[in-house]
């Protein structure tokens, strides 16, 4: 009767020590994964901020060079319209998932070494389900 | 009713210093900056003096915000990110702990500042790119034209790439000033209307309890934005595509 | 010429908090309600250098804080405590094994005891039970010993009393014979006699 009680106990604590071995990190990585809850106001804000910024860099550019080359107003209007299409380009990538890097392919192998690069305001496999 | 935007007036304590010209005279911003350092140094070194291996609960608090920063820098900039790991976890504290402060009534944000938040973009831009050139060289600026494009479309691509690039420390900044400010003006106005409605005021209480919770998100989540794109810039430094 | 750029991103940040509160509907509002009062104060350049400098100021105290002190000691708590965590699996699975090796030399020390009892118990039978079958040889020998004994002194005895028997019936008859004829016959005719007629009768 004694040695049927003993064996269960053994093989779970070998189970335990195999979980203790090999969770201990996973599942302190799994609590902290990144990624930001995808709401449709997060989004629309970021995208919103993408844009503003693009704009602002551009028209301030082109303010800067008018009043250096004395060309005014057409520096300016042509670099507001270059930042327009940059804030777009850091929109679009936002929103495909590649980050916000510049440089608009993937590589070959994808973005890099994690998946949560596109964690402002995607879900952490947005940019996976793409690759 | 005072103006919603009162609240991010900058107001001089004590005697006014002006070094070199320039005004650098203690102010509420300046106080709310270095009570910040000091409840985070607080928190960081006396939470941990009792180094319980079975961590007490404020020092697993402490634990915990060390390991999502150190787990944030691994997944996002990988093991090149180490030495840069200091400086992004002291600019996580910082940031949260200043959007936190900020929410205590009668205290002031000093990441509601467009100056603030823009001083510490742009000086993780210059840096970040500083990092670059050195790690690449000249090559750096192949990052610009993106590659598999044609060619003809260079003359049209670089600029917008060095546009997109340099949008960066503005929409870093902005988001995080934005964020802090457009909450903590809501919540003046619904705060004036509490005050003006009287009995009625009741209705925008609730909105304001509710909007108090949303800001406390709002203040973690921008702070967590700002650290992780700043990651992920410095992954980009590093790395190249 | 930390002035200068100073207030010549400011006009520039100026623009962008502008633009940016432009994008946003609600803020569009505030910036009007606050507008009375000379725009946003974000916006008020002259105390943009007190805010950079306790700006730097403070971040870099809390950096030399932070890189000199807490990390350290932080880094330093969840280290031993890993170690810790990985002796203490360390030592579960040595002892796991132990109480393996001894469960088996237990249950071998079990196995052996009882092939061991078997064969004791067996050993046993046998010897009951060839003691048993010297005990009743024995005993079938004595039975038979004492059996011949008795049927020895059987036979004896029956000799001796026909003898007697022979005796006294010769006397019986020489007494007879006297009695009834006064003759006196000699013993060794009557013995005759009687033997004779003995075996006759017989």
């Amino acid at each position: 009767m004694d040695d049927k009680n003993s064996p269960p106990s053994l093989s779970s604590l070998a189970d335990r020590v195999k979980r203790a071995r090999g969770g201990g990190k996973g599942s302190l990585n799994k609590d902290l994964e990144p990624g930001l809850p995808n709401s449709a106001i997060g989004v629309a804000f970021r995208v919103g901020v993408e844009m503003v910024a693009g704009v602002v860099v551009g028209a301030a550019i082109g303010y800067g060079l008018d009043q250096w080359l004395g060309t005014t107003p057409w520096m300016l209007i042509v670099f507001f319209f270059l930042g327009a299409a940059g804030g777009m380009m850091n929109v679009y990538r936002a929103a495909t998932g590649q980050g916000l890097s510049v440089g608009y392919t993937k590589d070959a192998d994808g973005i890099g070494p994690t998946g949560s690069k596109q964690a402002d305001g995607e879900s952490p496999d947005g940019g996976n389900k793409e690759g | 009713m005072a103006s919603p935007v009162e609240q991010f007036q900058i107001k001089t304590i004590g005697p006014e210093l002006h070094v070199a010209g320039m005004d650098i005279s203690f102010t509420n911003s300046a106080l709310f900056m270095i009570l910040a350092t000091f409840v985070v140094g607080v928190f960081l070194t006396q939470s941990m003096s009792g180094r319980h291996l079975v961590p007490t609960r404020i020092q697993s608090l402490a634990e915990l915000s060390y390991e999502f920063i150190a787990n944030m820098v691994r997944e996002n900039v990988g093991p090149e990110g180490r030495p840069y790991f200091p400086f992004i976890f002291s600019l996580f504290m910082f940031i949260l702990v200043g959007n936190l402060l900020g929410m205590i009534p009668y205290s002031y944000t000093f990441t509601s500042q467009i100056i603030v938040t823009f001083a510490m973009a742009i000086t993780i831009f210059v840096a970040i790119t500083i990092v670059a050139l050195i790690k690449h060289g000249f090559h750096f600026f192949t990052f610009f034209f993106p590659s598999g494009a044609p060619v003809y479309m260079a003359p049209l691509l670089i600029p917008i790439e060095i546009l997109s690039y340099l949008s960066r420390p503005v929409s870093l900044s902005v988001r995080l000033f934005a964020n802090m400010m457009a909450g903590h003006t809501m919540m003046k106005v619904f705060g004036g209307f509490v005050v003006a409605l009287g009995v009625f005021g009741v209705a925008p209480l609730l909105v304001l309890v509710a909007l108090t919770g949303f800001e406390i998100l709002v203040a973690v989540l921008q702070a967590y934005v700002f650290t992780i794109l700043t990651c992920i810039y410095l992954y980009d430094a590093i790395h190249l595509h | 010429m930390i002035a200068n750029s100073v207030t010549r991103w400011s006009r520039r940040i100026g623009l962008a908090a502008a633009m940016a509160a432009a994008a946003v509907p609600s803020w569009a509002a505030t910036d009007a309600q606050g507008g009375g009062g000379g725009g946003l104060p974000q916006l008020d350049a002259t105390t943009y250098p007190t805010q950079i400098f306790w700006l730097i100021v403070s971040f870099i105290l809390l950096y030399v804080i932070m890189s000199k002190v807490a990390i350290p000691r932080i880094s330093d708590v969840l280290e031993e405590r890993q170690e810790r965590i990985e002796d203490d699996i360390e030592t579960a699975d040595r002892l796991r094994g132990e109480a393996e090796a001894v469960k088996a030399e237990y249950e071998k020390a079990v196995a052996d005891a009882r092939s061991e009892a078997h064969a004791l118990v067996r050993k046993a039978m046998d010897e009951i039970a060839a003691s048993h079958a010297t005990a009743e040889a024995e005993a079938a020998k004595k039975t038979a010993e004492t059996t011949k004994a008795a049927e020895a002194r059987i036979a004896e005895q029956r000799t001796e009393a026909l003898e007697s028997l022979k005796s006294v019936a010769s006397e019986a008859a020489a007494e007879a014979t006297v009695k009834l004829t006064g003759i006196k016959v000699s013993d060794a005719k009557v013995g005759k006699a009687v033997e004779a007629a003995m075996q006759g009768g017989a």
